[in-house]
């Protein structure tokens, strides 16, 4: 129900026209008249009079014959958009809204047009006592409980409504995690019921049966009233489903920040209204019924529309994209979802305004989403954005604002960079660029200009160009700026061009330049998602917590535009050469980076900066200034999800840690006491040990580094370590041999690894660190039964022969203990002294007899295990495997079948 | 409720409701046609602020009520996948294209084509070859036209929106066959109908049968 509609044929006073005066049907047909009628409810109660009729025939004047009528009564009447004014010789003039206007055609398509009116224009009892009601219109929330309260019994329907919404609200607590056709299940069956106890009240019920305008209205009025109450889980239940579609929407819609609307080529005429419309349509957030948030989108679209001009589909679509990308509201999917799904007052074939209005705006964001939307305007945008690299589009406004066209060496060396030509870049610098010398030769008198001026301050016409035409002798630099402040570093990171900024970088470019808005290259690089850029900036050193004029770190602007690569290599670059990276840096409106990727709902993101500050024991609940955190910023339940588990992690590893420093003095003392114990241990490698502990920085990075072996992640255990996953030494190729600095070809891309290991000065753990409890990655490895993870470290000089502290256990001692041959046999193999013991005594010889592990045994003695080493409780190997039964065993080590 | 009808108060008549979507090619004219049609103006200065993209139009042929709303769409080709979420559900099509502009036909035989794929014999496709205020320059024949029109099994109408040429009998004769449907496809309801469901897949198997008649109708307007 969006308009008025009633059926012109029941209505009594067209009845009636069409039965007495068919002559006049007759003329209006001939004529071109407009016959009003007034609605329904609006009826007078007497029997209609002649002038009652004729004073609801319009006769066009002949010189306006579209807005100005007289009546059959002799009035004059004036259309004024969808008012009609009737006026009066004396009083004010009398204006009637149209409701609809319907064209009659009879069978031979003869015509006649007829307008409802909401009420008479005309009544010749003015006084007679009239049936009119108030027409209903449901604009809000309000208005749905007003019609609710005064057709429901005085609230006794509503109370009714309240009741169901909480029974509902008790019945599915867990609401958030259903998917979306269950939960539109579950709201239709809560319409239903709500539809059925409302109309329940006898009163309504007569009165919907005869009135299927009210019908309708009261269904409006259930549905707002009843998903206003259930709003909340709801839209997070829908927020969840549509988290992912979100995400990506999100990252497209911050990377266009820049956008402008000549990007969309839309009308500049459109322009004044555009910041209302965007905060109109922003408000569709605040809204919690369909009928709200399609308010919210009408007056938003209707606000564009520019009095005097045609607002077809062509601007509406581009008009709509560009609001969206403005609006700055976190999941679209799930309002369109909301907006679509949950309308159940309206039919499924509705085709009205509204149902137009929510397919213009799914199509605006289906645009967005599908990345088309530079895909032909803009045809370097193709190179930019190749499938699997995800960096910033390249908008029109930005390109011409980086002046395209110039004969200008200022313009032409920006041109250049922007579209990655090397040599010429480099040829301009060099002050080889062969167009500037050819123009220079072919017009030589400029080279003089100063002298040809008729004098000094001349300005004629003549002189006036020669002045204007630039001056050839002043080129470019590295440390030249453009209009914005941008120098030629800046530009290179903007587009993307890694190797015009490795080649700046050499020429002595300023790393720290800030544009106007105080924007360093690393910024740039970071918020448009160019990996290369910002790794290469940051091996020469740029400073990776530089702020910008808002306060923003890179790390802040990549996270904001969910470049999950760009925040890996900041993470990860700050932690492989030890430098401190303000993970929890706060901008102007105090948000961290993990405020922005909550907001905007990058997991991928959320969970590399989560990782970091739970390992770094940093603050997690950090306050932005609207004293929000990161998991109040949460759109759904999978990123709120994220942080709650942080949180639990970050607790456990607070409370060990603890633990730890509080145990490390006296772990020193009983230590040297236990070598004792042990004859064949080398001291001097547990010391070195030992003195590893020192620093709980340390502490934190090696439980990262056992982490990592647990989970069995080989790569990330390497690179914490700087070894390379292969078991076996390859040659090391000579990074000289790279097709060029930055190739990634198959041939290069395992060299440039070789090169960075090299290069970087990686502050990593020694393969043998172990944690407080003396605990190698070997060891963990072992326990975790990851045998190439386990070759991996062999290979790479661990030491098989680490004891733990406490129960001085070797991994061979563990993989005894588990079972694992092959474990064994490449730690044997790798130099695993095979009778050392824990601190019980055991050997691993014990371990494997304890555990029946036949194929173990027959290992370990023939890397000439001893039999006979007792344990703290005497018994030998053979005594431990009789004790538990495992006879086998002990035929085994004896060689001979035994009696007993 | 069926696809096309709303039934009103007891004892009134049915009343329908149709969806038409506009495709073509920008600067074909479809926004004026459809201006033309709904608000009877062309280029007006008097136009107050007109939101052209969406436009009712309530009409009563003999006796039948009928409720169209008309859906116009973006011309830009860059938004040319964006069609689907448009036409989805609609009755009927108005393909506009401009007669001096080949390319612009070109276009409608795409669209053409896209929503028979799409939608089956299930939505009624008018033709309007609009502009031909400037016949002079005109580069789509009109016999090429109507045959491409006759075998696709759509209306051709020859249409000005300046000049208000064709326009009102293109949209009484699109709404004519969108109520044949309907009226077929609810005898067909009620013939075939044990429970009132509204799949919309069934009637398009159901509309293959009477394709043929409606071919028969075409060719005689």
């Amino acid at each position: 129900m969006e308009r008025y509609d009633e059926d012109l044929g029941e209505n009594s006073f067209f009845q009636v026209l069409r039965r007495e005066y068919v002559d006049v049907l007759e003329r209006a047909v001939l004529s071109g008249w407009v016959i009003c009628v007034p609605r329904t409810g609006a009826l007078p109660k007497y029997a209609l009079a002649k002038d009652d009729i004729f004073g609801h025939i319009l006769v066009p004047s002949d010189e306006l014959p579209e807005t100005h009528f007289r009546t059959l009564t002799d009035r004059n009447v004036v259309l004024n958009g969808n008012v009609l004014v009737l006026e009066n010789k004396v009083s004010n003039p009398h204006s009637v809204h149209i409701l609809f206007e319907e064209t009659f055609y009879d069978d031979d398509l003869r015509k006649y047009k007829v307008m409802c009116l909401e009420d008479p224009l005309y009544a010749s009892n003015a006084f007679a006592p009239s049936s009119c009601t108030d027409l209903i219109i449901l604009h809000s929330l309000r208005d749905c409980i007003d019609l609710l309260w005064t057709e429901g019994g005085g609230g006794k329907a509503l109370e009714k409504l309240d009741f169901l919404v909480n029974q509902f609200l008790l019945r599915h607590q867990a609401l958030e995690e259903e998917g979306l056709q269950n939960l539109r299940d579950l709201g239709s069956e809560l319409f239903s019921e709500a539809i059925q106890v409302t109309l329940s009240e006898p009163r309504l019920g007569e009165k919907t049966k005869k009135d299927q305008y009210l019908l309708d209205a009261v269904k409006l009025a259930v549905e707002t009233y009843v998903l206003h109450g259930v709003y909340k889980p709801l839209m997070k239940g829908i927020a969840a489903c549509k988290a992912e579609d979100d995400a990506r929407l999100n990252r497209v819609i911050k990377n266009l920040s820049d956008l402008q609307v000549r990007d969309l080529d839309i009308d500049p005429q459109l322009l004044c209204n555009l910041t209302k419309a965007k905060s109109e349509l922003a408000s569709i957030e605040g809204h919690t019924t369909p009928l709200g948030k399609l308010g919210c989108l009408k007056r938003a679209i209707s606000l564009v529309a520019v009095p005097g001009t045609i607002f077809s589909s062509d601007e509406l679509l581009p008009t709509l994209l560009f609001l969206v990308v403005k609006a700055n509201l976190a999941n679209w999917y799930a309002h369109v979802a909301f907006l679509k799904l949950f309308r159940f007052s309206a039919s499924s074939s509705d085709s009205g305004e509204q149902s137009f209005n929510i397919s213009s705006l799914e199509a605006a964001i289906e645009h967005l989403y599908s990345g088309s939307l530079f895909g032909s305007t803009t045809p370097e945008a193709d190179s930019v954005l190749q499938p699997g690299c995800m960096t910033t589009p390249v908008l029109k406004s930005m390109e011409e604002a980086l002046g395209c066209s110039g004969v200008d060496p200022m313009a032409r060396f920006f041109e250049c960079i922007r579209l990655g030509k090397v040599e010429d870049v480099k040829d301009i610098l060099d002050g080889k660029y062969k167009p500037f010398q050819k123009e220079i030769e072919s017009e030589p008198s400029l080279v003089e200009a100063d002298a040809q001026l008729c004098h000094p301050l001349c300005s004629c016409d003549r002189c006036e160009k020669l002045m204007s035409k630039p001056k050839k002798d002043i080129m470019p630099t590295v440390h030249t700026r453009e209009e914005r402040g941008y120098t030629g570093l800046h530009v290179a990171c903007i587009f993307g061009r890694p190797a015009i900024v490795d080649m700046l970088i050499t020429l002595g470019a300023d790393l720290h330049a800030t544009d106007f808005r105080g924007a360093t290259p690393l910024h740039y690089a970071a918020q448009r998602g160019h990996q290369n850029a910002v790794l290469l900036l940051l091996h020469a050193g740029a400073d990776i917590n530089k702020c910008d004029g808002d306060s923003n770190t890179p790390l802040h602007l990549c996270s904001l535009n969910g470049h999950v690569a760009c925040v890996k290599a900041l993470l990860f670059y700050a932690e492989s050469i030890g430098c401190d990276i303000a993970i929890n840096a706060q901008n102007n409106v105090l948000d961290t980076p993990l405020h922005l990727a909550s907001r905007w709902g990058y997991s991928a993101i959320m969970e590399l900066l989560l990782d970091r500050i739970v390992i770094l024991g940093l603050e997690l609940n950090v306050y932005n200034n609207r004293k929000l955190t990161a998991l109040d910023c949460a759109h759904n339940r999978h990123i709120a999800r994220l942080i709650l588990d942080a949180k639990v992690r970050k607790d456990e590893l607070e409370s060990y840690v603890r633990i730890d420093l509080n145990f490390k003095v006296p772990t020193d003392a009983p230590h040297e006491k236990k070598l004792d114990f042990n004859k064949h241990t080398e001291n001097s490698k547990v010391h070195k040990n030992i003195n590893c502990r020192d620093d709980t920085n340390r502490l934190k990075h090696i439980e990262k580094l056992l982490k990592s072996v647990k989970v069995g992640d080989v790569k990330l255990a390497c690179f914490y370590l700087g070894i390379e996953e292969k078991t076996t030494h390859s040659d090391a190729v000579s990074p000289k041999t790279l097709c060029h600095p930055l190739c990634q070809c198959s041939k290069c891309a395992p060299n440039i690894h070789l090169n960075q290991e090299s290069s970087e000065t990686f502050n990593t753990m020694s393969i043998n660190a172990c944690n407080s409890d003396g605990y190698s990655a070997l060891h963990e490895a072992v326990i975790n039964d990851h045998l190439h993870l386990a070759n991996v470290l062999l290979s790479h000089g661990a030491d098989p022969n680490l004891q733990t502290f406490n129960r001085r256990l070797t991994p061979l001692h563990i993989a005894a203990q588990n079972c694992n041959l092959e474990t064994m046999q490449s730690l044997l193999v790798h130099g695993a002294q095979v009778n050392l013991q824990d601190i019980c005594g055991n050997t691993a010889l014990h371990n494997c007899c304890a555990k029946g592990f036949d194929q173990g045994v027959m290992l370990l003695l023939e890397w000439k295990a001893t039999k006979d080493v007792s344990n703290l409780s005497d018994n030998t190997p053979a005594q431990e495997a009789e004790k538990r039964g495992h006879w086998h065993i002990v035929e085994i080590i004896f060689g001979k079948p035994v009696s007993y | 409720m069926c696809a096309a009808a709303a039934a009103a108060g007891a004892g009134g008549t049915r009343s329908y409701n149709f969806k038409i979507v506009l495709l073509g090619e920008g600067c074909v004219g479809k926004t004026s046609l459809v201006l033309r049609y709904v608000e009877d103006k062309f280029n007006d200065r008097h136009i107050t602020t007109l939101q052209a993209s969406f436009l009712t139009k309530r009409i009563n042929l003999s006796g039948k009520r009928v409720n169209l709303a008309i859906w116009d769409t973006a011309g830009q080709e860059r938004f040319h996948a964006l069609g689907p979420i448009y036409y989805r559900e609609s009755h009927g099509a108005v393909l506009v294209y401009d007669i001096t502009d080949e390319d612009s036909f070109q276009k409608v035989k795409n669209w053409v084509r896209e929503l028979r794929r799409m939608l089956g014999n299930d939505i009624c496709l008018v033709i309007a070859g609009n502009k031909i205020d400037m016949e002079k320059e005109r580069h789509v024949s009109l016999e090429e036209a109507e045959a491409y029109a006759q075998e696709v099994g759509a209306f051709h109408f020859q249409t000005s929106a300046k000049q208000n040429k064709g326009v009102e009998e293109l949209f009484i004769e699109l709404t004519r066959r969108m109520l044949d449907n309907a009226v077929t496809n609810d005898q067909q309801r009620i013939n075939s109908l044990t429970r009132g469901g509204n799949t919309r897949n069934l009637q398009i198997i159901d509309d293959q049968a009477n394709l043929p008649s409606q071919k028969s109708s075409c060719c005689s307007a």
